[in-house]
């Protein structure tokens, strides 16, 4: 099976199986607009991505190789967040940190099935949540003045206690 | 990299992507959490495609837009599709009359019409409303409307005595004119009446559909249709292509039928349920494939014509016949029903109705004959008053029936 070594940001080589490379978009849209041979000993530089993070990503990509490829968006509805399988479930049980390091290297990478099941586990998390405990639960800071916070509650009004 | 990402310090297009997946609900506490967030919610982008889902207030459809007398931005969408949700209104009525009789309405975007007994009135729907801004036929109408069709250019009415008669619009003065009639179109009540740009279609008592009248030679029906019982509705397809029509469904004939206005033949056959179906009164075409019907058989059904079959239907929570039906032509739909002044909200979407209203003044029983609504207002006609509810505002009182009845 042909491999590719791909570079992270802090140098360490990882030597991929090609079918799961191209699950990104965006190295597979490299491989052939660049016409990168297989056979050559070529390293992929991807300058925004850390060690740690293309490992989780290879990971992840590895088992989820055999999928098929997700589904066009509905326009008409709501996109769902309560159907990540527990496999995900639990390959997403990390710290908030490299949560959003994946979501940035899916989005880099394009890789579409990790950019929505990371976005949705965040997602899940904000759900329900009232201003105050969003802020708890990600660590924001309140830059309302306590005029403009009163007149955005205002705004808002309609949806209170639902 | 050193820095440790936090989610407020993502990147604006990473975090509407994470936002695009946050109910409408979420988004509106999250703009309150701080200044990034509340301007990255304001922006647009996020609720266009949310917008095209709230009930009532979608404005998808170009001809519900038609008759809707405003058009909401979008983060409003969610605020009046919310008060339609939890039944938070204010109910006005705009017009009263002693005698009890069954009145019809239609709206556009600038005139509610109604029509009872044997009168028509355009009531302008300006703010504040002023029941006597209102267009009216100035000559004596010698038998009762019985049915009614705004066009572009001239009002249709169809009456008690078979006859089809044909009044000028007014643009600015106050006087319905009559324009000129067909005095026996049918031998009995018009009940059931519409239109396209080049034609019109009717039905009646006697069971024959008449049309396609062309304009310029209208004194002679182009074709005449037999339908073995009374024509209680009829409704010409969005392509101008077909017309359905529903009769009264008391005999065993089938009682709802699609006719090609071209070859005036019946084009589709629908299957009735195993359930014998009763009477049609009113229909509305979603779209050129989809008809929504409504009748004696308390139900909603939605029929596909591509496969000649009901492919669902909604019982109405309380088991009362359902007079009339009106759609946003995407998920919205209310009807309304026999007793208590009593209307109901459907989303097509779902199984349960949404909500109740009831249009009615103090403890007074009577059908919703006829109802129409766009994205802010419901109108609906009972025997004896014409009556508004307003979605449009803010701390209105709930009066939330789906909750204090819990009907299944």
């Amino acid at each position: 099976m042909p491999n590719i070594k791909l570079q992270s940001s802090d140098g360490e080589v990882f030597e991929v199986d090609v079918d799961i490379a191209k699950c990104s978009v965006t190295i597979k849209t490299m491989l052939e607009d660049l016409g990168m041979d297989e056979d050559e000993e070529e390293v992929v530089p991807l300058p925004n991505v850390n060690s740690a993070i293309l490992r989780k990503v290879i990971q992840w990509a590895t088992y989820h190789k055999d999928d098929p490829p997700p589904p066009e968006d509905d326009e008409n509805k709501d996109k769902r967040t309560d159907d990540i399988s527990s496999w995900d479930a639990d390959f997403l049980k990390v710290d908030q940190g490299t949560l959003y390091e994946l979501i940035l290297a899916a989005n880099y990478l394009d890789i579409k099935g990790l950019l929505e099941v990371t976005c949705k586990t965040v997602a899940n998390m904000i759900k329900g949540k009232t201003p105050e405990e969003v802020r708890k639960t990600f660590n924001i800071k309140n830059d309302f003045s306590p005029s403009e916070e009163e007149q955005v509650r205002k705004e808002n009004e309609w949806c209170e206690e639902k | 990299m050193t820095d440790v990402w936090r989610l407020d310090t993502l990147p604006s297009d990473v975090l509407i992507l994470i936002f695009d997946y946050c109910h409408a609900f979420d988004l509106v506490r999250l703009s309150e959490v701080c200044k990034r967030f509340y301007d990255i919610i304001r922006e647009e982008t996020l609720w266009i495609k949310k917008s095209k889902q709230p009930i009532a207030t979608n404005q998808t459809s170009r001809k519900f837009r038609e008759r809707c007398n405003s058009l909401l931005c979008l983060r409003t969408k969610w605020h009046v599709s919310n008060n339609w949700q939890y039944g938070k209104y204010e109910r006005r009525i705009l017009f009263s009359q002693n005698t009890k009789i069954i009145p019809k309405i239609q709206l556009t975007k600038d005139v509610l019409w109604w029509s009872g007994g044997n009168q028509l009135y355009g009531f302008r729907r300006t703010e504040p409303f002023q029941e006597n801004n209102r267009m009216f036929i100035n000559d004596y109408v010698r038998s009762d409307i019985c049915k009614f069709v705004i066009r572009n250019d001239c009002i249709v009415t169809g009456h008690r005595d078979g006859s089809i008669q044909f009044w000028t619009k007014p643009e600015c003065s106050q006087n319905i004119n009559f324009y000129f009639g067909i005095d026996r179109a049918h031998s009995r009540n018009v009940n059931a009446l519409d239109e396209t740009c080049s034609t019109i279609v009717s039905g009646s008592n006697d069971g024959t559909v008449w049309g396609p009248f062309e304009q310029g030679i209208l004194n002679v029906p182009l074709a005449t249709i037999n339908i073995a019982e009374w024509v209680c509705s009829l409704s010409i397809d969005p392509t101008s292509k077909k017309v359905a029509v529903g009769s009264a469904g008391e005999i065993d004939t089938p009682h709802l039928h699609i006719f090609d206005l071209e070859y005036y033949k019946e084009s589709d056959i629908l299957k009735p349920d195993k359930k014998r179906c009763a009477g049609t009164l009113d229909m509305v075409w979603n779209s050129p494939q989809i008809l929504l019907t409504c009748g004696y058989d308390t139900c909603i059904r939605k029929w596909d014509l591509r496969t000649g079959t009901c492919v669902y239907s909604w019982p109405d929570p309380t088991d009362a016949t359902v007079y009339c039906l009106s759609s946003d032509y995407q998920h919205t739909m209310i009807t309304g029903t026999k007793f208590n002044c009593k209307a109901v909200l459907w989303d097509q979407r779902q199984k349960n109705y949404i909500q109740f209203y009831f249009m009615n003044l103090r403890r007074m029983s009577s059908p919703i004959y006829s109802l129409s609504f766009d994205s802010t207002r419901l109108y609906g006609a009972t025997d004896q008053h014409l009556v508004e509810l307003n979605f449009s505002g803010y701390s209105y009182k709930e009066s939330n029936y789906k909750e204090i009845l819990k009907y299944e």
